[in-house]
């Protein structure tokens, strides 16, 4: 018995590389798995062979059951070999069908005024997943076509907010965005709390360097999976109630995160991070910069939930702030390709409670592993023999350095 | 209050389960709310492609997930995102190929949702990973073979 809607069943759970493999097998197969081989392709354009520009593609599908089916496109166009006119005559031609749209530049004239008509019809209004990223030109994005948008990306464009347009993503990536009313570009800072309905949301990932925007976090209590915020100028964060999965932290200034926020994962690269505020429920902790001064420090003991750490190339000093945390089972050190010397790890160091150990590139280990560990897994290691002085030499300057006993 | 009602599965064994359990059957659900009209204590249903051990599995399988919530349907066309399933239909699920499929059909008969997908799943990773070639060698070397199901 041969049941093809079975079979199409079966390949919705599979991802695209199997898919393909699953047309080789019979023609009945092939019958099944092309239908929706289409439905999860994205037709790409792009800017090194004159085969596939948009207007080529017209001229050889304009029919055919391929753009009847096929509702993701992408413009990859970075070295703006696209034209903005060539986009959009495509767009108009097929945006009725189309439900996810990116685009990676696109080549506006400088001396070129886009109507208002014109950045309309760039974003057909059924779209659910919008993707733009511009470098060397800016595009224009109107508020009032986004209204059915799951998934937003903006770099580099300018958002053009529209009086009573609402739009609700579950996704929401913003960087170097700007805003403009009637064609006039505005320097006042937004908050997107309130330029975007925050109901559905699930994933934010800000960037608020040469952006005029801000993000506050002491707003209503959202529960999301991931926060990730980039280059955020304010020092000090208020008191939130938002539930975060993975919160994830780049920044040039000290890291002081809103008292009260929950969250499970954090990755942090910046300067230093405080201790003291971390919740208890942290499972995971990622210190992302090379070189992280850790803040109050015996605040760490209280993070009794912490199960994984990972450092990338930091001090031994933070390793030995976490010797006491009743749960860290997981050990990642990871020298990185930002630091050009050894890093020296005295295995005294590491919590009794480690049983996986992973060491990455340059480290030197001090001391002899703990036999109790159930795993311990080193890699791009070179392996180097210390005698006794040597030993002491790079002790005493550890000491020094970090001012840590133990 | 409990409406027990019979089962008759393809070779003739006859399975006594409650009526509320074996609803998480569209097929059942609708023959008992249109055929017997809300009246169905005791009723017997006679399921002819459904064979005796693969119906015991099945009524297993919606005993365990009585009370789960109703799945929500979706338009069929888009790939399914692959969530992780429960260690107990994982362990459920660890079957012979037969078995398997005897379920996955079963199951898109019976229509019960929540079982086509796990057991569909479950067929999508024993085919994830491996090449045209490597499917067919799975097709032909078992006994029970893949493409005379699906």
């Amino acid at each position: 018995m041969r049941i093809p809607e079975l079979r199409h069943h079966i390949f919705c759970y599979l991802p695209l590389k199997d898919i393909k493999a699953c047309r080789l097998v019979c023609h009945e197969w092939n019958a099944t798995a092309v239908p929706l081989l289409i439905a999860t392709s994205r037709i790409r354009f792009h800017n090194r062979d004159e085969a596939r520009t948009p207007d080529r593609f017209i001229e050889e599908f304009q029919t055919g059951e391929l753009l009847d089916k096929c509702n993701n496109f992408f413009f990859d166009c970075v070295h703006n070999w696209i034209e903005y006119d060539e986009l959009l005559r495509f767009i108009e031609k097929f945006g009725d069908t189309m439900k996810e749209l990116t685009i990676y530049g696109a080549y506006v004239h400088p001396f070129k005024k886009l109507s208002l008509d014109a950045r309309i019809k760039l974003i057909p209004s059924q779209l659910t997943k919008l993707d733009i990223v511009c470098s060397d030109t800016i595009l224009t994005v109107s508020m009032g076509r986004l209204q059915n948008i799951k998934t937003l990306r903006l770099v580099g464009c300018i958002l053009e907010i529209t009086g009573g347009a609402v739009c609700a993503p579950v996704e929401l990536h913003l960087s170097n965005l700007h805003f403009s009313i009637n064609d006039f570009k505005i320097n006042i800072v937004m908050k997107l709390n309130h330029l975007f309905d925050f109901h559905n949301l699930k994933d934010i990932h800000v960037d608020s360097s040469d952006s005029n925007f801000k993000l506050d976090l002491s707003e209503g209590a959202l529960k999301l999976n991931n926060l990730e915020y980039i280059n955020f100028k304010a020092k000090k964060q208020k008191s939130s109630k938002w539930t975060v999965r993975k919160l994830m932290v780049d920044t040039e200034t000290e890291y002081t995160s809103p008292t009260g926020m929950v969250f499970e994962e954090l990755s942090f690269d910046g300067p230093a991070l405080d201790a003291e505020i971390l919740p208890t429920t942290l499972r995971i902790l990622e210190m992302d910069g090379t070189d992280v001064k850790l803040l109050h420090r015996k605040a760490v003991q209280n993070l009794v939930n912490l199960k994984y750490l990972l450092f990338h190339g930091t001090r031994s000093s933070n390793l030995a702030a976490f010797r006491n945390c009743a749960n860290l089972t997981h050990l990642h050190l990871c020298a990185g390709y930002e630091v050009f010397e050894e890093l020296l790890i005295n295995v005294k160091l590491i919590a009794k409670t480690v049983k996986v150990f992973r060491l990455s590139d340059e480290y030197v280990l001090l001391g002899k592993i703990d036999s109790e560990m159930e795993t311990v897994i080193m890699e791009n290691i070179s392996i180097k023999q210390y005698d006794d002085t040597e030993i002491d030499r790079v002790i005493n300057a550890w000491w020094t350095d970090d001012n840590v006993s133990f | 209050m409990s409406n027990m009602i019979y089962l008759q599965s393809s070779d003739g064994d006859i399975f006594e389960t409650d009526a509320q359990i074996a609803k998480c059957s569209g097929t059942i659900r609708f023959m008992l709310e249109d055929c017997y009209m809300g009246e169905y204590e005791g009723v017997l249903i006679p399921l002819p492609n459904v064979n005796s051990a693969i119906l015991r599995k099945v009524l297993k399988w919606a005993d365990h997930h009585k009370d789960d919530p109703v799945p929500i349907e979706d338009d069929g066309h888009s790939v399914k995102q692959v969530s992780v399933f429960s260690s107990w239909d994982a362990e459920f699920l660890e079957v012979d190929q037969g078995t398997l499929f005897g379920l996955v059909q079963a199951a898109n008969y019976l229509d019960i949702q929540g079982l086509l997908d796990v057991t569909c799943k479950t067929v999508a990773n024993k085919i994830s990973g491996k090449t045209a070639d490597d499917i067919r060698n799975t097709l032909t070397t078992n006994q029970n073979k893949f493409q005379d199901f699906i």
